[in-house]
């Protein structure tokens, strides 16, 4: 109850304020969506103009994927509790994100479930 | 050598400067750069405000984009353009995406991500740095003209010229790139080598600037076309390193995807 409290709110967040931080363009991307997968971390990078988590994911066929999600920069995560230690290679985790419209692997960022069940988020 | 040959030696080395430009950018009327000291120190009157400091798009006052109007008529080549952006955004592709593919940002775009443009007011000139990419910008303000076309290097930022006009500050920008450079990417109106942007800056009060944009492009349109932005002062964001790098695409599944993609 308490994670979806708060990754409701985290999203709302996200929707009320464009993605104008970015480099680039968001076409592709379902705003109004939203998709959640667990998986292993194989990188996260902390960095400007963007951070972001490659994720190893077995998908419902039992066939492995890697998802990337675009994050925001940093002056923005840590506003939303995240450090740079805060994902490791290895760790269990579900990310919550906005979808591509086709569907392929990857998203923009919006929540991570951290192996310790805390959320982070922005 | 004698005394003649010396002053001949002068007189070809004199000869020769006048001839030929000295310097890629516009000199002052002393030949002097912005930060030669005789050039900064110079006695001028005051200046009208100050706008050294960080300052953010204000999203409440206007959007980021310097869409033109729908009357706007384009050229061939501008309808071109037009066309073809307006069939990517049906599709939800982005046509042309270069400032997505590492491209320089440049002027009037740059003046309007999310990112902070930090200002610093000099005697003499402006600097204006948009933290997105450390793109740069310098208004020079020390009385040089533009520099002649044939010689400047063409930029995405351009090359600014300013003076202090009543209360505002009105800075006239030309010498762009002609590719890859955009004034409105999503309505895919370009930015030529043609374009020409006046703007006059003035103060709303002291934590909010007000830009008024002029474009004037003849290879894409007719005539000219104001936007009208304002600037709140961020008072919590110092400059970071911020650099478009080669490996960051390869993570960013929204630019990594040909198919999201219209490219030249």
């Amino acid at each position: 109850m308490e994670i979806s409290r708060k990754s409701g709110v985290l999203a709302l967040l996200l929707l009320a304020s464009p993605l104008a931080f970015s480099h680039h363009s968001a076409a592709g991307i379902d705003q109004k969506g939203s998709v959640t997968v667990t998986g292993t971390v194989k990188e996260f990078q902390w960095g400007n103009p963007h951070s972001w988590i490659e994720l190893d994911v077995v998908n419902a066929k039992g066939e492995a994927e890697v998802w990337n999600f675009e994050m925001n920069p940093p002056v923005y995560l840590v506003k939303g509790g995240f450090t740079r230690s805060s994902l490791k290679p290895g760790d269990k985790v579900a990310v919550t994100a906005k979808p591509f419209i086709d569907k392929r692997p990857g998203g923009i960022f919006v929540s991570v479930v951290l192996p310790d069940g805390k959320v982070l988020g922005k | 050598m004698t005394i003649n040959q010396s002053m001949m030696r002068l007189l070809c080395l004199l000869g020769l400067a006048l001839a030929v430009p000295s310097a890629v950018t516009a000199q002052n009327q002393d030949g002097l750069s912005l930060l030669a000291p005789a050039n900064l120190n110079k006695t001028r009157p005051p200046a009208p405000f100050n706008l050294t400091g960080a300052w953010s798009w204000d999203a409440k006052f206007a959007g980021a984009n310097f869409d033109p109007p729908d009357s706007l008529v384009l050229t061939t080549y501008g309808q071109k353009h037009y066309e073809a952006a307006k069939k990517a955004a049906a599709e939800g592709k982005v046509y042309r995406n270069d400032i997505g593919l590492c491209w320089p940002i440049g002027m009037p775009i740059m003046m309007l991500r999310a990112w902070p443009v930090h200002m610093i007011q000099m005697p003499n000139s402006i600097y204006m740095v948009q933290e997105l990419m450390n793109e740069i910008r310098v208004i020079f303000m020390d009385g040089r003209a533009h520099t002649d076309p044939d010689v400047a290097v063409p930029s995405w930022a351009g090359e600014s010229i300013g003076h202090w006009e009543g209360g505002s500050l009105v800075i006239d920008t030309t010498n762009f790139v002609d590719e890859r450079h955009w004034v409105s990417e999503r309505r895919g109106l370009p930015g030529s080598d043609q374009l020409h942007i006046i703007e006059r800056i003035k103060m709303v009060d002291n934590d909010t600037l007000q830009d008024e944009f002029t474009f004037e492009d003849p290879k894409v349109y007719v005539g000219s076309f104001k936007v009208t932005k304002q600037m709140k002062r961020t008072n919590d964001r110092d400059l970071q390193e911020v650099r478009c790098l080669p490996n960051l695409n390869d993570h960013m599944p929204t630019t990594q995807a040909d198919d999201f993609n219209v490219r030249q």
